[in-house]
This record gives structure tokens, C-alpha cells and sequence, in this order.
């Protein structure tokens, strides 16, 4: 087997994240998988766009938005990157020990209470589940730096042991899902985002899927002022943001296949109506929460009209 | 105005879960870079109405309005001034 050394050597200090993760995005974090594989191929020197053609095929289902990932097979010949379910029979941090020695790298399953970068929603707070993809390990200084979400972190002390469930209290009920990313560059396919993006547009949502979700929006105005603000973050999570977001995403793709299938990149406008009316439906929907009123009506028709705009855009464009 | 700014940092320590004190951040500082997320930025929205007994029109209802004590303070200045 052939394979050729998975390694990232950048130091939280210095690390760019990628321009999807800047502060002036209308949702500069997404989902943690979706994320976690934006900076890992970042952090690997490869461009995370093509990859994004697997939200050509987002959906909602009548009751939840699609929790996009980016697809083993799309990775495989997009970047020659090979992403399978880690023979978990070793301890999760016996099998990041082992990463560095087979060139391989793993994105595990953790608890963001030992997270520092969370500080601003889980750490210490919340037990939430999230992926990460360590990049060194020192098991005797006890510290981890890892990709989560929009950057690389680094953690320490209580938080390495809390994390690997190394406290005599704490050890770890189930063992996480962890993968394990090897690098067989003969597999990337040279003409791939081409093909992908034809075989995403293909599995595309019925109808608008937008209207879906807004319908869904309307009937949490009844529900969510009973729920709580802790349920309503929840809930927001999986419909708007991950609405909004895949909206945002799928804007930069356009723009990306445009040399490709020119015309493309005029779907970016209206796609990008969608992402920061979610935001905005997001704050409205905030205060129905609270006890108050909110007319979300005019937010949630720009996005069931800027989506339509952007797909019509793109399915022209691909033909 | 004083008084306004300080409101708005008590609101912002309440509720922004930054990784710095916002009573020690310059006003035009960027607030998301200093780790306001999505998340608290929902709170601090919804505190800051309260707080000023005010309704954000739907044009503020935007990222970029919660992005620096800065755009915070103008948008309640001008809806505490129409309101007087």
C-alpha cells in the first residue's frame, strides 16, 4: 500500500484560517464536520472549495436541514484522500499516538466541555458533541493541538485528560467515532469537481427545499416561546444556520466553477440573500423566543426566492 | 453617552462569553474577532433590548450591527433619540 505522509506542522500562533472563517462572514462556523474538513485541507496546502459541491445536494426533509459533510468520495478524487472508520481497538488517545508514525491523520469525536476554543459557547459549560483532528500530541507535557471548527488550537493539563477520559472519574462510557485519513495521491481524478458537481446537481433537492424549512420556521413560532432560549440555540443550529451557511458556502462554489460553467458565479448574489436573511430571520426568531413578537415573513420569502434565483443560476450554468 | 457605552459593555460581559473583558476593548474594536460567536451574539441582541427598552428594525437585524461597540452604540443612539 502506498501512501504518501499526512503531516500539519502550523502553530496555532501563526495559523491563517481559511477566508470561509473570517470574522466578516454572515456564519463564519457552520457544522463542526463541515468546518473541521474546511481547515484541514487548508492546513494541508490543498483549496476546501470543490469539496463544498456536496452541498449541491442539501435538503430538508420537512423537519431538518441536511448536516452536510463533505463526501469520502469527493475527497478521494478531488485531493487523493482516502477517509475510513479507524480500527478503534486501541484507546482514542493510544490511536493519536499512532497517527504521526503511519502519516496519517484522524478526526475524532469529542466532548467541547474540554475545548478552549469553545469558550464562547460549550467550554467548561456544555457537554456537546464535536469533531476535532489533532495535528501533534506530547502525552508527556499533556498537551494536544488540534483543528476545530474555524482554526487550530492548542489545550493543556485537566483539559488532556478530560478530553482522553484520563480522570479517575471521567474515563469515557463509549469509545469515540474516530476515522482515520490516509493520502494515496494516484487516486485524485484531474477533471473530479467537474464530475462531482454533476453528480450532486443530479441528487439536488426536490422543489425548494427553503419553502421546507420556512414551514418549518412558522410552526416554531407557536412551540419556541415555550421552549426556552437553551432550545431555541438548538434549534437554530440545525435549521437556520445550517440554512444560511450551506447558502453562504454554496455562493463561494459558484464563483469557484465559474472557469468551468461560465454563468455560474451569478448564482453567488442571490445565494448570498439567502445566507444573511437567515441571519436575520436567526435574530427575529431569537425574541419569539423570548416571549415577543417577530414578523419573520419578509426574511424567510428572501431566501425561498434567492435560493431558487442561485440554483436556477447554476443549473443553467452546468446544463 | 457615557452611560450608554458602559451599558452596552455590561451587556456585552453579561452575555458576549468573549475571550476579553469588554469594559478594557477599544470601541470600534472588532467584536467578533474577539470571540463573540453567533451563539451570544443572539443574547446580547436580545439583552440589549431589554436593557434599552428598544425593538432593532429589521435593517439592523444584521451580523454587521453587533460587530463593534462602535455600530452597537450608533443603532440605540438613533432608536433612543426617535423614541424621546
Amino acid at each position: 500500500m502506498r501512501t504518501s505522509p499526512l503531516v500539519i506542522t502550523a502553530t496555532p500562533s501563526t495559523y491563517q484560517p481559511h477566508f470561509t472563517h473570517a470574522a466578516d462572514r454572515d456564519w463564519p462556523e457552520t457544522n463542526c464536520y463541515l468546518d473541521l474538513w474546511i481547515e484541514v485541507l487548508h492546513a494541508l496546502g490543498h483549496d476546501p472549495i470543490p469539496a463544498l459541491a456536496c452541498l449541491l445536494s442539501a435538503d430538508h426533509d420537512g423537519f431538518n436541514w441536511t448536516f452536510a459533510k463533505q463526501q469520502p468520495e469527493d475527497l478521494r478524487r478531488l485531493y487523493g484522500l482516502e477517509v475510513n472508520e479507524e480500527n478503534a481497538w486501541l484507546t482514542a488517545l493510544e490511536l493519536i499516538e499512532s497517527g504521526p508514525a503511519r502519516g496519517v491523520l484522524h478526526t475524532v469525536e469529542v466532548d467541547s466541555w474540554w475545548l478552549p476554543d469553545t469558550a464562547g459557547t460549550a467550554y467548561r459549560g456544555d457537554h456537546v458533541k464535536t469533531t476535532i483532528t489533532p495535528t501533534k500530541i506530547d502525552t508527556a507535557q499533556r498537551t494536544l493541538r488540534y483543528i476545530h471548527n474555524a482554526g487550530l488550537y492548542e489545550l493543556s493539563g485537566d483539559d488532556f485528560d478530560g478530553i482522553f477520559g484520563l480522570h479517575p472519574d471521567g474515563t469515557l462510557t463509549l469509545p469515540p467515532y474516530i476515522e482515520v485519513v490516509r493520502h494515496h495521491p494516484e487516486r485524485a481524478v484531474s477533471d473530479a469537481l467537474e464530475i462531482i458537481v454533476r453528480e450532486q446537481l443530479s441528487r439536488r433537492a426536490s422543489g425548494n427545499p427553503v419553502e421546507r424549512l420556512a414551514a418549518g420556521v412558522a410552526d416554531a413560532i407557536e412551540w419556541l416561546p415555550d421552549a426556552g432560549m437553551a432550545k431555541f440555540h438548538l434549534w437554530a443550529f440545525a435549521s437556520l444556520r445550517q440554512c444560511g451557511a450551506t447558502a453562504e458556502l454554496l455562493a463561494d462554489l459558484a464563483e469557484h466553477i465559474d472557469p468551468l460553467f461560465p454563468s455560474a458565479a451569478s448564482a453567488a448574489s442571490p445565494l448570498r440573500e439567502v445566507s444573511s436573511s437567515a441571519k436575520s430571520a436567526q435574530f427575529k426568531m431569537a425574541r419569539v423566543a423570548n416571549g415577543r413578537k417577530g414578523d419573520v415573513t419578509p426574511a424567510l420569502s428572501a431566501m425561498v426566492t434567492g435560493w431558487q434565483e442561485g440554483f436556477t443560476a447554476i443549473v443553467a450554468a452546468v446544463g | 453617552m457615557f452611560r450608554m457605552r458602559e451599558t452596552i459593555q455590561n451587556v456585552l460581559a453579561a452575555h458576549g462569553r468573549m475571550a476579553v473583558d469588554p469594559t478594557g476593548i477599544d470601541s470600534d474594536a472588532d467584536l467578533y474577532e474577539l470571540g463573540l460567536t453567533s451563539h451570544a451574539s443572539v443574547n446580547v441582541m436580545l439583552a440589549l433590548e431589554d436593557e434599552f427598552d428598544v425593538e432593532f428594525p429589521d435593517e439592523a437585524l444584521k451580523k454587521s450591527t453587533f460587530a463593534s461597540i462602535d455600530n452597537i452604540e450608533a443603532v440605540i443612539a438613533r432608536l433612543t433619540d426617535s423614541s424621546a
